[in-house]
């Protein structure tokens, strides 16, 4: 019960963000219920919010603390001298995992979906996800010293259970029509119950054996053991030791930002490549259609992993829970300015990187593996309509863009990340999970009531006040960055010669947006003028300038 | 702004004046330091007592709130790089990045500092026993300690700033290298600046002290004058005292009935003029150990105990 209460102290705001993310989302639905029902979106759309809780009972059971030395997070080690059994240490959290996984569940599933829209929600959703609950502490608790194992069994696991779910979900209608009807309601639940009540079992031992191991010794011994040796050894290999001195000392910090931040968007990117394309010799030749819809989720890999990874780039260590600068990193005798320009630099490399490698092994499967049919058929298509010289230019500057926007995505974040305040960081992570709720539950209504026609011509039909808006915002933007970056000059953050570089670097780029728009999309006026403001406004310099003054005032506090 | 007075002109480190509060919490006040070039600095104090805080200020990680400020005559924080690149500093967190192999460790470091001496690095790191491809985070708390020591130390800086140094040396290590080091640095006519609460540490190396209690310097000098200026006394009083007794110039005072032991600082007369008209007389007296003034002005008022 102590372990209990400690653990709902600990974790007690994320239980009352699920709970406040139920109890908003029951009334909206239940307002709109006529709306919903049988509209796929909207049930798509209302079942956001039962997932977003539903991750954040996950975040809150990840019951682990960082060692005594700070090199892994673990099972708490503190626990380990209370007069408890290790069975009743493992047992507690895991249980309580499993119990608050499907409780809430079935909570936000039976409120939202069953009282709200009046649709019966199935429980074996319940069983699967208690299953993955006692699955990610086992592995959390058992391979904690070894993060990159942890991380690909953790991924793997998770698209187990997510892909059994999608499959339990697309037999489910079949399966239930050709059983008799108590049966039929039962038997994938019963199925499902039997079938994973032995990998929970597995699980549960693991988790005792691995926690009992490392509360007499085995933690120590298992983090200079073999595996880990091997794990060096293969590290060694990928990222090859330093051995050359560096010739500056910027030269060096870059060094340290990419070992530290830069690699993991190009890793994590050929990560996702790998997983996407492995299956490609074995299955033959790829269909034309699959080809085009497989080429768009490569293509959107490094800007999606990018929106994640760029929550982490900006801390000063990626892999920290910590967000303040280490004092060794804060006495390194270089300006605040000199850290953020690396930080800077070594996005811009990852971003090129990860694209390069996007291009590398999107041509190689593309070349190999599939049916270029229809993109011949859209290449061709589009040629003849824009001409292949516009066309050229386009792609170039897609790409471009696409780097850009990568960029832009990791280095976003600096100003949250340097700033050492731990309240900014989880207020922003908030606001962004609500955005990008809001804009979902925004557009579920806006095409729920409305033919998209009917939303495509009432925006066409606001455009002109919309330019006007995004006008005032740009010339906002504009003002507050010319302050803030002369700003940071005043106070020598920052040299001016750094400034002014920056400033054309921000120019060049911002210059050649705005001719490639101008050039081809010279009509309608209104798509150009708005394209425009967007292209003024796409260039980081309002959260740069933040988080040099930012990252100044945190190193002297 | 209280600015360093003309008499800390020349010194390494001028600090006047300076008050620092976290929320409400002071855990500086006027505090105020001078220390010479090529002198070894203690800086004594009690966990929590600020030793930390103050050695933040001096490396411009805490912007000054009230008082002033000086390292090599520069502002800390306004000139930053000109005073961290002449500085050695030796973290009491040990926060070394883990994931560095240690000759990585050194590469990285070298590169900050023009002036990092690759023989002498390499000299210490075998004295240190430290191996190149270990990671910082297999390193033991001592071997941590002494990787630090050696990044603070390669680059031969003019000053030298260690937090709790012998924090996770052992006693053989604590005596024989990092004594011997100190004392290497000071010899060659460069400053150290170092706080610990191990007082018989600072007593054999430094060469000047301050004492740090709650925020405040209590008490400052060179190790001879600070126990010239202390004698402890045993005095005894023709009748039994119910009362502590109320005399001058007392830093601490224990005692029962009629024998008390005090703590004297300062001149005598106005200690021995409230003594006589107690009645009371010294029986018996000597210089205090530093261990001993520590006590005293650390317990201050609170020392006063039957």
């Amino acid at each position: 019960m102590a372990i209990l209460c400690e653990f709902w102290w600990a974790k007690r705001r994320l239980a009352l963000a699920a709970a406040v993310l139920i109890g908003l989302s029951f009334p909206v639905t239940w307002m709109h219920a006529r709306d919903i029902q049988g509209n796929a979106v909207l049930e798509f759309v209302s079942a956001l919010p039962i997932a977003g809780s539903v991750f954040l009972v996950f975040v809150a059971f990840n019951y682990t603390e960082r060692d005594r030395r700070g090199r892994f997070s673990g099972f708490p080690v503190r626990t380990f001298t209370l007069p408890v059994s290790t069975t009743l240490l493992v047992t507690t959290p895991m249980v309580a995992g499993m119990v608050a996984i499907a409780t809430v569940y079935l909570m936000a599933s039976t409120m939202i979906f069953g009282y709200a829209i009046g649709v019966q929600s199935p429980l074996w959703p319940a069983i699967l996800l208690a299953s993955g609950m006692a699955g990610y502490q086992a592995i959390l608790w058992s391979l904690a010293p070894h993060r990159m194992i942890k991380l690909v069994v953790l991924g793997v696991g998770g698209a187990f259970h997510v892909s059994l779910g999608v499959a339990l979900a697309t037999i489910e209608g079949t399966w239930r029509s050709l059983l008799p009807a108590p049966l039929g309601s039962w038997s994938i639940d019963l199925l499902l119950l039997a079938a994973l009540t032995p990998w929970c079992l597995g699980f549960y031992l693991g988790a005792l054996a691995a926690v009992h191991s490392q509360r007499h010794g085995g933690m120590e011994a298992n983090s200079r053991g073999t595996l880990r040796r091997l794990l060096e050894d293969l590290s060694d290999r990928l990222r090859p030791r330093r051995r050359e001195p560096f010739r500056s000392a910027a030269a060096a910090q870059f060094w340290y930002e990419w070992r530290r931040c830069g690699c993991v968007l190009p890793w994590a990117t050929f990560g996702v490549l790998v997983l996407i394309m492995a299956p490609a010799p074995f299955v033959g030749e790829i269909r034309a259609e699959t080809t085009v819809v497989t080429l768009q989720w490569i293509l959107l890999t490094p800007i999606a992993l990018a929106f994640a990874v760029g929550k982490g780039f900006g801390k000063a260590d990626f892999w920290s829970k910590d967000l303040t600068v280490s004092p060794f990193l804060a006495t390194r005798p270089c300006g605040s300015g000199d850290l953020i320009r690396t930080k800077v630099l070594a996005a811009l490399a990852s971003a090129m990187l990860t694209w390069a490698l996007v291009f590398v092994a999107a041509a190689m499967w593309l070349g190999h593996w599939c049916d270029l049919s229809s993109m011949v058929k859209w290449v061709t298509m589009l040629g003849s309509k824009f001409s292949y010289e516009r066309l050229w230019v386009a792609a170039g500057m897609i790409t471009v863009l696409g780097v850009l926007f990568t960029w832009k995505l990791l280095v976003n974040g600096i100003y949250l990340g340097v700033a050492g305040e731990r309240w900014r960081w989880h207020a922003h992570l908030s606001f962004v999970g609500a955005l990008l709720l809001g804009f979902a539950l925004l557009f579920g209504m806006l095409f729920a009531h409305h033919h998209p026609e009917e939303v495509r011509l009432f925006l066409i039909g606001r455009a002109p006040k919309l330019i006007w808006l995004c006008g005032a915002l740009v010339l906002l933007k504009i003002w507050l960055a010319y302050r803030l970056w002369t700003g940071a000059v005043e106070r020598e953050i920052l040299s001016a010669g750094r400034a002014a570089r920056y400033f054309a670097w921000w120019v060049g780029v911002t210059g050649c947006l705005v001719y490639g728009i101008w050039q081809i999309l010279p009509y309608p006026v209104w798509i150009r003028n708005l394209l425009t403001l967007m292209a003024l406004a796409f260039m980081p310099a309002v959260r740069l300038g933040v988080a040099l003054h930012r990252l100044h005032s945190h190193r002297h506090a | 702004m209280n600015l360093p007075t003309s008499s800390s002109a020349g010194a390494v480190i001028s600090v006047a004046g300076l008050s620092r509060r976290f929320g409400t919490k002071p855990v500086l006040e006027d505090v105020s330091i001078h220390v010479p070039r090529g002198c070894v600095f203690g800086l004594l104090g009690e966990n929590g007592a600020g030793k930390s805080t103050l050695i933040k200020h001096l490396l411009g990680l805490l912007r000054v709130e009230a008082g002033a400020v000086r390292v090599f005559g520069l502002d800390p924080v306004a000139q930053g790089v000109e005073v961290l690149s002449r500085i050695g500093y030796l973290s009491e967190a040990r926060d070394l990045p883990s994931w560095m192999r240690v000759d990585e460790l050194l590469r990285y470091s070298a590169a900050f500092y023009p002036g990092w001496d690759h023989v002498y690095a390499d000299e210490l790191r075998r004295q240190f026993e430290l191996e190149t491809k270990v990671r910082v985070r297999h390193l033991s708390q001592g071997q941590l300690a002494k990787a630090g020591l050696l990044v603070a130390l390669a680059h031969r800086p003019e000053l030298l700033i260690l937090d709790e140094p012998s924090s996770g040396l052992d006693p053989v290590v604590r005596r024989d290298i990092l004594e011997a080091i100190i004392r290497t640095v000071a010899d060659e006519g460069r400053t150290v600046f170092f706080s610990s609460h191990l007082l018989d540490e600072v007593e054999r190396v430094s060469d000047q002290i301050a004492m740090i209690h709650r925020g405040r310097v209590v008490l400052g000098g060179t190790l001879s004058d600070i126990k010239e200026r202390h004698v402890c006394l045993v005095v005894r009083f023709p009748a039994p005292r119910l009362e502590i007794p109320s005399l001058e110039n007392v830093v601490h005072l224990q005692g029962a009935d009629r024998e008390w032991s005090i703590m004297c600082q300062g001149a005598r007369g106005p200690l021995e003029a409230s003594l006589a008209k107690l009645g009371g007389e010294v029986v018996e007296e000597r210089v205090p150990t530093l261990d001993e003034i520590f006590v005293a002005q650390a317990t201050g008022a609170g020392g006063m105990a039957r």
